[in-house]
């Protein structure tokens, strides 16, 4: 019995004994909390040590850093545990080499959550470290207590502290690259075709200016408008690299631009002209006929031409793709153009056989149009330059208390690494008795470069060595000279061909030119002294050093990055990427209708775009204004007349006259019934406005009145023609239609009221019915709105009635209507057709015919005076008188002395010269006192051929030009003067004072 | 007488007849054939003459007085033999209204002096409108802005 007791007081012992010793051993496998460990560990309290480089690997933080223009955001995550993260600014002063923390904030995260955090961008350059302090029990260790805030050593290390110990901490340092700003350079173009432009100095740079099509005269006028809106030339310091030609280009692109607004047509809509107008709507025909009316509103027959208004608005919208960096088109023409448009014609003809007759028509208009152009004009400023700016982010300390490497290797040779509870007693004794205290181990263990070694960072001794490279890449430009820094560094922006670049996955790319001074990104080159703007840290440079380029101790990446050396042939491997410029990398070159803030990542970029991009809106912004003023279409003009004739009294004949006017201002040429008239006449009488060759400035005009051409008229026979002539032979009654000696009557019902009743109201009962518009006039596309107008018209062809005469479609003489007569001088028209008259020798007789009454007198020319009653009132008054020798001949006016010679001579001439026909006449025509007359080629030329009669068979000439020759070989006329003719010689010299003293 | 001399005298006297027949030939050509020669010529020769286009820009009816006297002699040489010397003398002509007056004087070849013409013959004759009245040339006429009757100038012909 007392045996059975010693034996269970022993198992209580043991078992009290056991759990005492298991409360006291410390736990290796911590459990965590969400994963299940397959390998069973004991825990312990993380205070007392954790194997740091599984616990990093368990834990795996993790920092994705995007930038913006506001700054970085970084998404954070753990895999595992809860951690406060801190985020400190790391402060450095570069004259003391001193450096410190400042917190700015704090939160936790734990794992299985993203945490996004940003980071604001400052002026300058701002390097964070974001701290991540472990504060919950995980698989590895129990978190003992909250642990204290982490403190930065000297050394740039981190870590955390608590009662019991250090717990687990690592840092990971961020840079935000400062605000974004474009670095500066020299303006080498200052004192060049710069210095041109500020002083005035056009010769200076004639050929460069001339390249570009930019006159002196224009330069001279808006260059100091240019630089007012060029600030490039202003400035020493640029931040874009222009080339001479492109300069010169853009100088002349900003006077083009000014004087296209310059041309702004903008105005106000003036509405119809009259209330008479018709308006025409939009969609309307434009096609229009009218006819001219035959009796006015007296109902008279009409003697005055008709006008008629129209009037039409339109608006019209036109898409102009501008902007090559704005997908579709980006700016609008809205034009919105109103044309009034007169149309006069002339009122119809009245007119007789053989005649010659004008009929016109005017067609104007005048547009007025509010033009509105919304593209915006690209300026050179608004085509910015970005320079990206490196950046590079990494995992660079690791700082973190637990188990320790002895432990680890004791572990290793305990179980082979297994961890096994028996080993890890077994070393825990070993390794963490109380002689062995626990330590730090700061050990970086992702980048080796880090290592607290600095005398392995790359860095120049001072800026002068870089210089000297960037000289010696100068010298390689071929230039051989020695050039001050801001040289230098312009020249090699110059000079450079390399370039950044978009790759295909957004990221900003650089793309190495082929000198070795544009291996590295654009970025290093500019920010080599005085404009510093930003600096690349590499990963291996935690003190914000700034690197250079510098031969074998660093290499330049595929990137364009500086990499440094860390010792044989490690380099630096952090993350390094080109930030900003988020525009220019999007291709957000244009929002809206903002033409400013576009960005491009090089100079080349930007100029090559905004040269291109001014060259589209000039041609649309000219296209919207220019079509506004005046359209660029052919317009057509047609008149023709339908001139029957007795002989084919029912066959058209229509004699039909075409001419165009085109863009230009230039005449096609005239067409007669399809058939060039090969000359230059033309039907066209006046055109103006659009249709000029100076076009007009602002609201366009047009303007066209026609006719036709004229007609063709021999200068002996009287022929006529409606093709052109050339020669003496014929000459031109301009703008006039002459009809036919043979053609037909009509419309002879409105000639007699025309004619014989013109002040006569006409019952609408007794007015004519026209038989034929043989009168019409046609334009088509005229004008702004194309109008086409048809307008018809007629002449009217009559005589006066003639009793008692056979038909007169016989021969010419019964067109003209006309006998020659036997005459007695002493009484030309005896025969009264009275009977209940006798003749009285000292009166007329008979009833003369028109032409010999005092009705036909016409005294406009008074150098020809024609009064027939006087006429023959002097002639019956001298009767056989003028034939009395003794009178001394003086109304001998020709005499010849023809012996049968003179008679062979005359038929001679007459065979041969004219062909024995008698209405050929072989000399000339000549015009003397307002009339044309005939020169004998028989009796007047000055010839001495066979033909010619000799001058002693030529006892006496005529005057030539002259009525009624005054005396035998004088050149005078003698006139002959009534009550009649009188009268009316009065009241044409009052008429010619009357046109004097208007003129005056 | 023997008969050689009597047939050498009637030969003669029968010479000395047909001169003395041929001269009263030329002698005894009737002055109503010369007048109608002469009013033919002159009328044919005033027709010759009409100026169309003056017609077209007066409205008027004119002759040339060069064409008229040229178409006269063209018409008259070709109408005459060549046994006769002419005067043609042209009197008092008057264009517009066309009124002409001729005077012919010839004289036989056989006239010792040509300049001594022994036969004359006159015509006169003008044109005349067939209407009494013409009221559109009467309208044209008293209207000063009318064209008609304008002068023309070398312009007008190219000159």
């Amino acid at each position: 019995m007392k045996k059975k007791l010693k034996i269970i007081v022993c198992l209580v012992l043991i078992t009290i004994c056991s759990v005492a010793i298991i409360q006291i051993k410390p736990t290796v496998d911590a459990l965590g909390e969400d994963t299940p460990s397959v390998v069973e560990k004991p825990k312990r309290s993380c205070s007392s040590g954790i194997n740091k480089e599984l616990a990093h690997s368990k834990y795996n933080p993790d920092v994705r850093a995007s930038y913006h223009s506001n700054g970085a955001t970084y998404d954070i995550k753990v895999s595992a545990g809860t951690f406060d993260v801190y985020v400190y600014e790391i402060e450095y002063d570069e004259s003391t080499g001193e450096t410190w923390t400042v917190l700015r904030d704090k939160f936790d995260i734990s794992s299985g959550k993203t945490k996004t955090y940003t980071l604001q961008r400052g002026d300058r350059p701002i390097n964070y470290d974001l701290v991540f302090n472990l504060i919950k029990s995980n698989q590895f260790c129990d978190v003992d207590e909250i642990p204290a805030e982490p403190k930065r050593k000297a050394n740039g290390e981190w870590t955390t502290s608590s009662e019991s110990g250090l717990g687990y901490v690592f840092a990971y340092q961020v840079e935000v690259p400062a605000s974004i700003s474009d670095p500066y350079f020299r303006n080498i173009h200052y004192d060049g075709i710069c210095a041109a432009l500020r002083n005035n100095n056009y010769d200076a740079y004639s050929k460069q200016f001339n390249a570009v099509g930019l006159t002196k005269e224009l330069f001279e006028q808006y260059r100091s408008r240019v630089l007012e809106g060029f600030n490039y030339c202003n400035n020493y310091y640029v931040t874009v690299s222009y080339k001479e030609s492109e300069i010169a280009r853009i100088i002349r692109n900003i006077i083009a631009g000014i004087k296209i607004e310059e041309t702004d047509i903008n105005g106000t809509l003036k509405g119809p002209d009259s209330s008479d107008s018709e308006i025409v709507s939009e969609t309307a025909s434009m096609n229009f006929s009218m006819q001219c009316p035959a009796y006015n509103g007296s109902n008279m027959p009409n003697q005055a031409s008709t006008v008629k208004k129209y009037y039409k608005q339109e608006i019209t919208e036109t898409k102009y793709d501008v902007y090559t960096t704005i997908p579709g088109e980006d700016a609008t023409c809205t034009k919105t153009c109103e044309e009034n448009v007169t149309v006069t014609y002339g009122p119809p003809v009245a007119s007789k056989a053989g005649l010659c007759f004008e009929y016109k028509v005017k067609v104007q208009s005048e547009l007025n149009c509010v033009t509105e152009f919304d593209g915006a004009m690209p300026k050179p400023e608004d085509y910015t330059v970005c320079t990206p700016i490196g950046a590079c982010n990494g995992l660079v300390y690791h700082s973190a208390s637990g188990p320790s490497e002895d432990f680890d290797s004791c572990v290793a040779s305990c179980d082979g690494g297994k961890y096994t509870q028996e080993c890890i007693d077994t070393c825990y004794e070993e390794v963490y008795t109380e002689e062995n205290t626990i330590e730090v181990l700061p050990v970086n263990y992702y980048n080796k470069l880090i290592s607290a070694n600095n005398s392995k960072v790359v860095k120049l001794t001072s800026e002068e060595e870089r210089y000297n490279d960037i000289l010696d890449a100068k010298d390689n430009i071929g230039n051989g000279k020695k050039y001050s820094i801001d040289d230098l560094k312009t020249a090699i922006v110059e000079a450079s061909t390399g370039y950044y670049d978009v790759s295909a996955n957004k990221k900003i790319v650089w793309i190495a030119g082929s000198r070795y001074w544009e291996k590295p990104g654009r970025y290093y080159t500019l920010n080599i002294t005085g404009f510093t703007v930003g600096r690349l840290k590499t990963a291996s440079d935690s003190y914000w050093n700034t690197v250079w380029y510098q031969g074998g101790l660093s290499i330049v990446d595929y990137n364009g990055f500086l990499r440094n050396n860390a010792g044989g042939t490690s380099y630096c491997t952090a993350d390094c990427a080109w930030y900003g410029c988020e525009k220019a990398k999007n291709n957000e070159y244009y929002q809206g209708k903002d033409a400013s803030n576009r960005e491009f990542l090089n100079s080349e970029d930007a100029v090559k775009v905004y040269l291109d991009e001014f060259t589209r809106y000039e041609a649309a912004a000219k296209e919207c204004k220019a079509s506004a003023a005046c359209t660029s279409q052919v317009s057509e003009f047609t008149i023709k007349v339908n001139n029957k004739t007795n002989t084919n009294p029912d066959v058209d004949n229509w004699i039909d006259y075409a001419t165009s006017i085109t863009e230009s201002g230039n005449l096609t040429a005239t067409t007669m019934n399809g058939k060039n008239l090969a000359d230059d006449t033309t039907i066209i009488l006046d055109k103006s406005g659009c249709y000029s060759y100076e076009k007009p400035r602002g609201n366009a005009t047009y303007m066209t009145e026609w006719s036709f051409p004229g007609t063709w008229v021999n200068n002996k026979t009287g022929k006529i023609s409606y093709e052109a002539k050339s020669g003496n032979a014929w000459h031109l009654k301009k703008e006039k239609f002459c009809t036919n000696l043979d053609s037909k009557y009509v419309n002879t019902a409105w000639w007699t009221q025309r004619i014989l009743q013109p002040n006569t109201p006409v019952a609408d009962s007794d007015k004519a019915t026209i038989e034929e518009y043989n009168i019409q006039a046609t334009t088509k596309d005229f004008g702004y709105f194309k109008w086409n107008f048809n307008i018809g018209c007629f002449y009217a062809l009559y005589d006066n009635p003639i009793p008692n005469t056979p038909s007169e479609t016989d021969d010419e003489n019964a067109v003209l209507s006309y006998t020659t007569r036997t005459v007695s001088l002493s009484d030309i028209f005896p025969n009264n057709e009275s009977e209940d008259i006798t003749t009285n020798p000292n009166e007329t007789g008979r009833t003369p015919g028109y032409n010999w009454t005092d009705s036909a007198s016409n005294l406009k020319n008074l150098d020809y005076e024609v009064t027939p009653e006087a006429l023959y009132s002097t002639i019956q008054a001298r009767g056989n008188e003028i034939y009395d020798a003794n009178k001394q001949d003086t109304y001998l006016d020709y005499e010849f002395y023809l012996s049968p010679s003179d008679l062979n001579t005359i038929r001679k001439y007459s065979k041969e010269e004219a062909d024995g026909n008698y209405n050929k006449y072989p000399g000339k025509v000549n015009v003397a006192n307002g009339v044309a007359y005939y020169e004998s080629a028989l009796f007047r030329s000055s010839s001495t051929n066979s033909h010619k009669l000799k001058s002693s068979s030529i006892i006496t000439l005529g005057a030539l030009g002259v009525n009624n020759q005054k005396r035998k070989g004088s050149n005078e006329a003698e006139t002959f003067e009534n009550t009649y003719t009188a009268i009316l010689k009065q009241s044409r010299e009052e008429y010619l004072n009357y046109l004097s003293g208007g003129k005056k | 007488m023997n008969k050689g001399i009597l047939t050498v005298g009637i030969i003669i006297l029968a010479i000395f007849g047909l001169l003395l027949i041929n001269v009263i030939s030329n002698y005894s050509t009737g002055s109503e054939l010369d007048y109608y020669l002469v009013k033919e010529t002159a009328e044919a020769a005033m027709e010759d003459a009409i100026d169309v286009k003056y017609y077209r820009d007066n409205y008027a009816l004119r002759i040339d007085k060069d064409k008229f006297v040229e178409s006269f002699l063209r018409r008259f040489a070709e109408s005459v033999d060549n046994t006769r010397y002419y005067r043609i003398g042209f009197y008092d002509l008057n264009e517009v209204p066309p009124k002409v007056s001729v005077k012919v004087d010839s004289a036989t070849v056989l006239s010792f002096d040509s300049q001594n013409l022994l036969m004359t013959t006159t015509y006169d004759g003008i044109i005349e409108s067939i209407r009494k009245e013409d009221s559109y040339v009467t309208q044209a006429n008293s209207d000063n802005s009318s064209e008609i009757g304008i002068p023309v100038t070398k312009d007008n012909y190219g000159y």
